[in-house]
């Protein structure tokens, strides 16, 4: 029985003996650690812990110390049950058990306590003179001593690996943050999106304010985002960020550079240059930020900087292509116009110097035939003219059109009288049913609409091809189809028509149409859909079965049908 | 200019404009036959060998400067080309292909009758020999046989490179040379990169045979085109 107590006494002297070792260069490294460690948890702890409150607290350390008593008494009532089978020191070894399982959970004072609090109910139930406190000697007082030794040396390894587990923790927690916020910056558009972003991390995080200066064309700007109000008026913070701008580094609170200023000022940095500064604002009395603190703030500082330069260059590739857009507009345009102006001028100062030089010596034929052209070409230049205007204040909400209920056949007939001239050749056929409701129309507008339509199949049909305009009701629409016989349009061009300066493909111009004719300005479709959006209308392009093309333009009819009066006393007939 | 009426083709797609050319050049001694598009041009010349073709670049079917270039394989009539203004790139590549001339629409009748006899004049002149290698006017005057060149009767040293871009340029008097082919015949080279070359040797050219450089009389500059040798 002694010699395998001695035995258990000796494994447990070897075990003192190397934690001990180990103990010794636990405290050393804990030495050295320390301010890092300890100024790492308090980070953590202000950063993530509201302070608990005062009850709660005192409710803990009662728990805590009630438990080690409760451990000792519980140990001292198994030694009193087995007391009187087994050797004093066997005892010893219960007490070791129950205070170590303690210095492994707790910090060092209490399992101390409970090492004493140990060393006393052994003493007091078991140590001869039994049930009074006797002086110790010799064997009994080493092992208490050894207990104390133990019990320090486990305490110091519990604690000394639950730091290390808690900066762990720490470092991931800083990491899953780290991750979080550039996620969500990632997700961000927008400069102004970021930077909130940003400021209200920081302020929710750490309970710092923040804001961000943003060099932009306008030179260095405080951002809306953030506590902009308290940098506003934060003396020297200007200066601080232009500083910060200037030098790339950081400046302010626990910096190199004006040390004074209350907040601290970061570099937001691209691949290109500083874009940015962010200042961070702790509260009053703050001498400086804890390093890992710092770290966090000046990643996101760095990958703010990033997400700015990305949305830079975002923002200028935008710029660049629209500029090309325009441009590619304007060219288009251009050239479209030159040539609708140039070809009609040439043919009029052609024709009028012609007159003018040899008239007297022209046939009577000749001559009209230079001054028919003349009138001709003028009028065409006339409506071009037109249409650039209309099309110019229709696209810029100059034009207010002057809605009113009238019948088709006005607008219509207008059209049809004005382009009279040119139709004339054609077989025209017109189906406007009497009983078509009145529609609510700019009248002026919704002639150009047609003029435009005829014009263009005038243009990209044979001079001998048939004209079909025909109207009726369908639902709570009126459609007006303008149909013709001439060679279509492909698949694909059914839509791109109807776009600004679409010029029509190659194909289709050899194909269509009077010689001469075959270049559109790209202006009348376009026109003519922006009309027919305007009275809450479309107009689109379809195949015509047994051949050619079919325009359809639909208009909403009033809810409230009113119709011609169908006894032929047509209001329409003034203006046909 | 001949008592004979010179046989010109208009090809143009536009009626009324080869309708008022019909009318104002008839009266002003010229024959016209006149075609729609370009293989009905090529056809005509073709048949009736005219003496000087009037075409406009915007063509349906085939393209203007196509014409040009067929009609070249086998004639050296006279070409004066018509475009739209803008499409100086068009006039260029016209040129290039070997048409003689351009006009701008809109253009006047009276200033395209001039600008045709001067067409006329030199295909009638470049036949003959001797004529080639004298330039007259008021004040300078260049002998290409004898290297000789005067401004007011002051003698005028050329550099190698400037006689030849100046002989470069007599030989087609009148006529507008775009930059590429300066190029090609001074420099023997066809490269985009050199087109600058012509302009600085043009510059140079003009400080010693122009009375006054800035506003020039014989060396006029055709804008984004080339040069012209006023004949």
């Amino acid at each position: 029985m002694f010699a395998s107590l001695g035995k258990c006494f000796a494994i447990l002297l070897i075990f003192a003996a190397r934690c001990g070792g180990d103990a010794f260069f636990v405290i050393l490294r804990g030495a050295a650690d320390s301010p890092r460690g300890t100024t790492g948890q308090t980070m953590i702890a202000t950063g993530f812990e509201a302070v608990a409150p005062e009850m709660s607290r005192v409710r803990a350390l009662l728990l805590r110390y009630g438990t080690n008593v409760l451990i000792v008494a519980a140990c001292t009532l198994v030694c009193l049950a087995v007391f009187p089978h087994l050797d004093l020191v066997s005892f010893t070894m219960v007490y070791v058990l129950g205070t170590v399982s303690i210095a492994s959970v707790c910090s060092l004072p209490s399992a101390l306590l409970a090492c004493f609090l140990s060393v006393l109910a052994y003493n007091y139930f078991f140590v001869p003179p039994r049930f009074g406190i006797g002086m110790v000697e010799g064997e009994d007082l080493f092992t208490m001593a050894m207990m104390f030794v133990v019990v320090i040396v486990v305490s110091r390894l519990t604690e000394h690996f639950r730091t290390q587990a808690r900066n762990a923790s720490a470092r991931e927690a800083q990491t899953r943050l780290m991750m979080e916020l550039t996620r969500e910056l990632a997700s961000a558009r927008g400069t102004d999106t970021l930077l909130d972003i940003a400021t209200k991390q920081i302020e929710r995080l750490f309970g710092f304010s923040a804001a961000a200066y943003l060099l932009d064309d306008a030179g260095l700007v405080l951002s809306r985002a953030g506590a902009a109000e308290d940098f506003r008026n934060l003396p020297d913070a200007e200066a601080a960020a232009r500083w910060v701008l200037s030098n790339n580094q950081p400046a302010g609170l626990g910096t190199g550079h004006m040390r004074q200023n209350a907040a601290l000022y970061l570099p937001m940095s691209g691949v290109g240059g500083t874009l940015g500064v962010l200042c961070v604002r702790p509260p009053r009395d703050a001498t400086g930020f804890p390093p890992e603190q710092l770290h966090v703030i000046e990643t996101l500082a760095r990958q703010v900087g990033l997400m700015l330069e990305v949305e830079r260059l975002e923002a200028d590739r935008m710029r660049a292509r629209m500029e090309i857009e325009a441009e590619r507009l304007k060219t288009s345009l251009l050239s479209s116009v030159t040539h609708d102006l140039q070809t009609p001028l040439a043919v009029i100062i052609g024709s009028a110097e012609s007159l003018m030089a040899v008239g007297e010596e022209l046939t009577p034929e000749e001559r009209r035939e230079l001054s028919e052209n003349i009138h001709d070409r003028a009028a065409r230049l006339s409506r071009l003219l037109g249409n650039l205007l209309r099309m110019t204040r229709l696209q810029s909400g100059t034009l207010k059109p002057d809605f009113q209920l009238q019948p088709l056949d006005e607008p219509l007939g207008a059209a049809l009288s004005l382009i009279g001239k040119e139709l004339a050749a054609r077989r025209v056929e017109v189906d406007i049913p009497p009983d078509l409701p009145l529609l609510m129309m700019d009248g002026v507008l919704m002639e150009q609409l047609f003029l435009n339509l005829l014009e263009n199949t005038l243009k990209h049909t044979p001079p001998d091809s048939p004209v079909r305009i025909a109207a009726k009701r369908v639902g709570p629409e009126v459609e007006v189809e303008v149909a013709d016989r001439g060679p279509g349009l492909d698949e694909a061009e059914l839509e791109k028509v109807f776009s600004l300066f679409y010029q029509g493909s190659p194909s289709a111009l050899q194909a269509g149409g009077r010689a001469g004719e075959r270049k559109g300005y790209g202006l009348g479709l376009a026109i003519c859909r922006a009309i027919a959006q305007v009275h809450g209308g479309t107009v689109r392009a379809e195949h015509r079965a047994g051949g050619g093309l079919v325009m359809r333009v639909t208009l909403p009819a009033p809810a409230d049908a009113l119709c011609l009066p169908t006894d032929g006393a047509s209001c329409a007939e003034g203006v046909l | 200019m001949s008592a004979t009426e010179s046989l010109v083709l208009v090809i143009e797609d536009e009626k009324p404009i080869r309708c008022f050319l019909r009318a104002y050049l008839e009266r002003r001694d010229f024959q016209l036959i006149e075609a729609e598009d370009g293989e009905e041009g090529l056809a005509l010349a073709a048949e009736h060998r005219p003496a000087l073709v009037l075409l406009d670049l915007g063509l349906p079917g085939l393209d203007g400067v196509e014409v040009i270039r067929r009609l070249r394989g086998w004639s050296a009539t006279p070409i004066i080309v018509i475009s739209a203004r803008g499409k100086e790139q068009d006039k260029v590549d016209a040129l290039d292909a070997g048409a003689d001339d351009y006009l701008t629409k809109p253009f006047g009748v009276a200033e395209l009758a001039a600008r045709m006899r001067v067409c006329l004049r030199h295909s009638a002149t470049r036949s003959k020999d001797d004529q080639q290698g004298v330039y007259r006017s008021e004040e300078l005057f260049v002998d290409l046989a004898k290297r000789q060149v005067r401004l007011n009767d002051r003698e005028v040293r050329l550099t190698k490179i400037e006689f030849k871009l100046l002989s470069y340029l007599m030989q087609n008097v009148g006529k507008v040379v775009t930059h590429r082919q300066i190029l090609k015949a001074v420099w023997d080279s066809d490269r985009a990169d050199q087109l600058h070359y012509s302009r600085i040797y043009v510059r140079q050219l003009r400080s010693k045979i122009e009375p006054d450089a800035a506003a020039p009389r014989h060396l006029l500059t055709e804008t984004g085109v080339g040069y012209r040798l006023v004949g």
